[in-house]
């Protein structure tokens, strides 16, 4: 019987992914790179557990959601509320306070007023925006919680969404 | 047959300009700005340049430190180092990696629009106007005694025009039945 190859032998230095993520951890704000099909991850810093849910939003959404993956509002889709995430893009309408620890793109069709903070920004052509932004490097880490174990974060979560902001004139 | 090249101000990082600026072309800056500035077309400043009051231009490429707020028709790019505080009005926007913002976006169709209701135009207008005649009286003020200081520069080529256009006729009219005839 004929003995499989070692792996090592194909893949002289081992499988690499394919597609990296970046990811800067909310607890310290240490910056990686980890597999893009990878569902949670511990912050070699801070040993923090993230987890990694990319959404599609498609329909109306009212409430909050918080995910360390990417969040995409598609054409007719429609946000309410606080969205906490690593990736956004906006194509849809999106109301309310966004968190983002990675690049937040704001297509030509989209409507997006409110709050953000994120890394990196970018509008195109067409789009409408009236938002209160915050855009830096290094997104602010959180203030270490008052238990010793860490909490999970970016568990996708919905509660009911609060009106945060006015609507545009 | 070629365009002719468009021109380009560029002020070097050992400049400091107070007051306003309007400039019918590119422009780069590397040093210091305080006031209006207005730049029909590109403006760029670089990592040495800090400016703050208003800014009002074509497109804006910005890597150093603005305090400000910005109305650009075309488009504005953070580059990265850059630090913007304060307004921004635009129809199009990049802040990559490395650039700070920090303050209100406004862009669409109504940016424009947002932008002049947010400024005031007439308020504008009556400000122009108010320093306009400062300028008339300080320069009558000069002709007469001759300060030892001069006055501040201030690089605004209408309302230069328009102070020059006030006072030639001033200058032709008559004095004691003696003056010039038109």
């Amino acid at each position: 019987m004929p003995l499989r190859p070692a792996i090592n032998t194909i893949h002289p230095r081992g499988p690499q992914p394919a597609h990296l993520r970046r990811v800067s951890c909310p607890q310290c704000g240490k910056s990686f790179e980890v597999s893009q099909r990878a569902v949670s991850v511990r912050c070699p810093a801070c040993t923090s557990p993230l987890e990694f849910n990319d959404l599609v939003l498609r329909t109306r959404l009212e409430g909050d959601v918080s995910t360390m993956g990417h969040v995409a509002l598609a054409s007719p889709s429609e946000m309410l509320g606080r969205l906490v995430c690593g990736q956004f893009t906006n194509a849809g309408r999106f109301e309310g306070r966004a968190v983002v620890y990675g690049q937040v793109v704001l297509t030509r069709e989209s409507l997006t007023t409110g709050q953000l903070s994120g890394r990196s920004l970018r509008i195109e052509h067409g789009a409408t925006t009236h938002i209160q932004a915050e855009i830096r490097p290094h997104p602010p880490a959180r203030t270490s919680s008052k238990s010793s174990a860490p909490t999970p974060i970016g568990r996708l979560i919905q509660r009911p969404a609060r009106r945060l902001i006015r609507p545009l004139a | 047959m070629s365009d002719a090249p468009k021109s380009k101000t560029v002020l070097g990082p050992d400049c400091r300009i107070s007051g306003e600026l309007s400039l019918d072309n590119d422009a780069i800056i590397m040093g210091q700005f305080k006031g209006t500035l207005r730049v029909s077309g590109t403006l760029e400043l670089s990592e040495s340049a800090e400016v703050s009051g208003t800014i009002i231009v074509g497109t804006l490429r910005l890597a150093g430190n603005v305090e400000a707020d910005v109305v650009a028709e075309d488009a504005v790019e953070l580059l990265p180092g850059a630090q913007l505080i304060g307004q921004l009005f635009t129809s199009r926007l990049n802040i990559v990696e490395g650039a700070t913002f920090q303050g209100e976006i406004c862009v669409g169709p109504k940016a424009m629009q947002a932008a002049s209701e947010a400024f005031g135009q007439g308020e504008h207008q009556e400000a122009e106007q108010t320093m306009l005649s400062s300028m008339m009286s300080q320069s009558s003020e000069t002709e007469e005694t001759h300060h030892e200081q001069p006055s501040p520069v201030r690089t605004n080529t209408s309302s230069v025009n328009a102070v020059l256009a006030r006072r030639r006729p001033k200058v032709l009219t008559p004095r004691n039945g003696i003056g010039i005839p038109s």
